[in-house]
């Protein structure tokens, strides 16, 4: 006699197939989570950094944040950052004027392949005009900064950005490697500009050095970046 | 019955099985995930399908196009000329030997060298067409240019920490392999297991359902956590072939995961099915056994009080 027929089958704990895998998994889970807490806990705000609010938009073109026509500061009166419409990387957010080289060009905070094809850019290593360190624009020689070399010491340089009215004056030029670090100092504690591009012009080919244009500081509001 | 083997008390056997039930839920999944990453992560077909899929290729040539373009305007060179150097067949063949090279089945690298040849070669003939003088000083920019411009190319092109990756993956095929060696191994032995401790074809099965849909949802949850939380279309890849191809890999992935979560899920539907037929079975058994019983008793019966 086989053991066990003299009880009739039971079906028995069905509601055991759905508890004891629901009950497996969390403690799979647990188990996975605490072996790897310590990486999570290190790596964690990292993988917050590297998540966007929503996806990218590639074919979107970077925003124009300059309004030719708006009113804008342009005395020495000091507006805070968080009044100001302050540009993100890859934006248009005003104009460069050099009216004896006949440079009228849009400026672009950011000074990579995209934004030199558009316009002149801000190197985004150095500051914005108004925050009273050094402004490093670059531009193309063939195109935007082609005529960079007829400004002279004691010409103006406009720029208008979305925040504000800067006037610059051009205090001297020079032709130097483009490696070579005594050509600008990004460090200086006092507003000044400093423009850049390739040398000589109307050259053909990739040449090592670069015609760098001086400025001092005019006019334009200051920019406060304290939060006391 | 194993008359040998020592009787347990039924709650004993059950914990045991339950216990084992659960690394086996464990075990399972492990095998699960290493045999997905053997399809995905170290395989190289994965990664190449996943290139075509998202069109690697023709995004890296637009940067390209661009980036090369704006040399142009630094050099004197238009777009149009730039945009005829660069070939989609260069592009996608150097691709290829990356991808190669990333799964060690070759050596040689990006054909940087062969680039800026082909480039300065070509510049030479453009400034020649333009009427222009090739002189010393002329000829030296050029190969300043077509130098930096295959910087460009071999940076654009070149798999991103390809030296520090293709060592990391083979470490991972060893320990994966080992892993899946150590899976199959425990896997089996707790079968084995739950088995011997359970004489009763049900009760085997019973746990062997739990474990299977333990597995399969320590599989399938993460994913679908993962497929619908968004995660992957809002990586902060601001490189447009890169992010293409990054979230196609992982989207991939992820349907990989839920494809092993399938399996388990129709391990599970055929496991039940078997046990409800040895169910189905073992009531038939016990209703002949009854019919049996009920026709002795009957005899039995009948026979008493007759005298011989």
């Amino acid at each position: 006699m086989k053991r066990g027929l003299s009880k009739k089958p039971g079906k028995g704990g069905r509601a055991g197939f759905i508890l004891f895998p629901a009950v497996f998994f969390l403690l799979g889970s647990l188990i996975v989570l605490g072996v790897t807490s310590p990486f999570l806990q290190t790596f964690g705000n990292v993988l917050d950094i590297a998540f966007l609010q929503e996806s990218p938009d590639f074919d979107k073109e970077a925003a124009n944040i300059y309004r030719h026509d708006a009113s804008r500061p342009d005395g020495n009166e000091v507006i805070h950052v968080d009044s100001a419409d302050m540009p993100a990387e890859g934006e248009q957010f005003g104009k460069i004027v050099i009216g004896s080289a006949q440079i009228d060009a849009p400026l672009f905070y950011g000074d990579g392949a995209k934004e030199l094809r558009r316009g002149v850019g801000c190197y985004t290593g150095t500051y914005l005009p108004g925050a009273g360190r050094t402004v490093l624009l670059a531009g193309h020689n063939h195109t935007f900064f082609k005529t960079l070399g007829q400004a002279k010491e004691g010409d103006q340089v406009q720029i208008s950005t979305s925040y504000g009215e800067y006037v610059y004056e051009i205090t001297g030029t020079r032709v130097a490697y483009a490696t070579d670090t005594t050509a600008y100092d990004l460090t200086r504690e006092e507003e000044n500009l400093i423009l850049y591009t390739c040398y000589p012009f109307g050259s053909v080919g990739l040449t090592p050095e670069r015609l760098f244009v001086y400025a001092k500081y005019v006019s334009g509001p200051r920019l406060d970046w304290d939060y006391d | 019955m194993d008359q040998s083997r020592p009787a347990q008390p039924e709650t004993a056997r059950k914990r045991i099985s339950l216990l084992l039930s659960f690394l086996l839920s464990l075990f399972a999944s492990m095998l699960a995930l290493l045999l997905v990453l053997q399809c995905t992560l170290l395989n190289e077909g994965f990664l190449r399908a996943r290139m075509q899929e998202s069109q690697y290729a023709t995004h890296l040539l637009e940067t390209l196009d661009m980036e090369l373009a704006s040399y142009g305007d630094a050099s004197g060179f238009d777009e149009a000329f730039f945009t005829s150097v660069v070939s989609p067949e260069r592009v996608q063949n150097d691709l290829n030997q990356e991808v190669a090279r990333l799964y060690g089945n070759t050596s040689a690298q990006v054909d940087t060298a062969g680039f800026e040849t082909h480039l300065y070669d070509k510049l030479l003939e453009n400034i020649r067409a333009r009427g222009l003088e090739a002189d010393e000083q002329t000829t030296s920019a050029l190969q300043y240019l077509a130098q930096s411009c295959a910087g460009v190319y071999e940076s654009t092109v070149g798999l991103p920490l390809l030296s520090t990756l293709t060592p990391l993956l083979h470490k991972l095929q060893t320990v994966s392999l080992i892993g899946l060696g150590a899976a199959l191994l425990l896997l089996a032995i707790t079968v084995v297991l739950i088995m011997r401790i359970n004489p009763s074809r049900r009760r085997r099965l019973r746990y062997l359902l739990y474990a299977d849909g333990g597995a399969m949802l320590m599989l399938l949850v993460p994913a679908l956590v993962i497929l619908f939380s968004g995660k992957i279309e809002r990586v902060g890849i601001l490189n447009k072939a890169l992010y293409g191809l990054v979230t196609a890999y992982a989207g991939h992935t992820v349907l990989y995961l839920l494809a092993a979560a399938a399996a388990f899920a129709l391990l599970w539907i055929g496991l039940f099915l078997l046990r409800r037929h040895y169910f189905k079975k073992a009531i038939e058994a016990h209703e002949r056994h009854k019919e049996h019983k009920r026709r002795r008793e009957e005899v039995h019966r009948s026979l008493q009080g007759k005298p011989f």
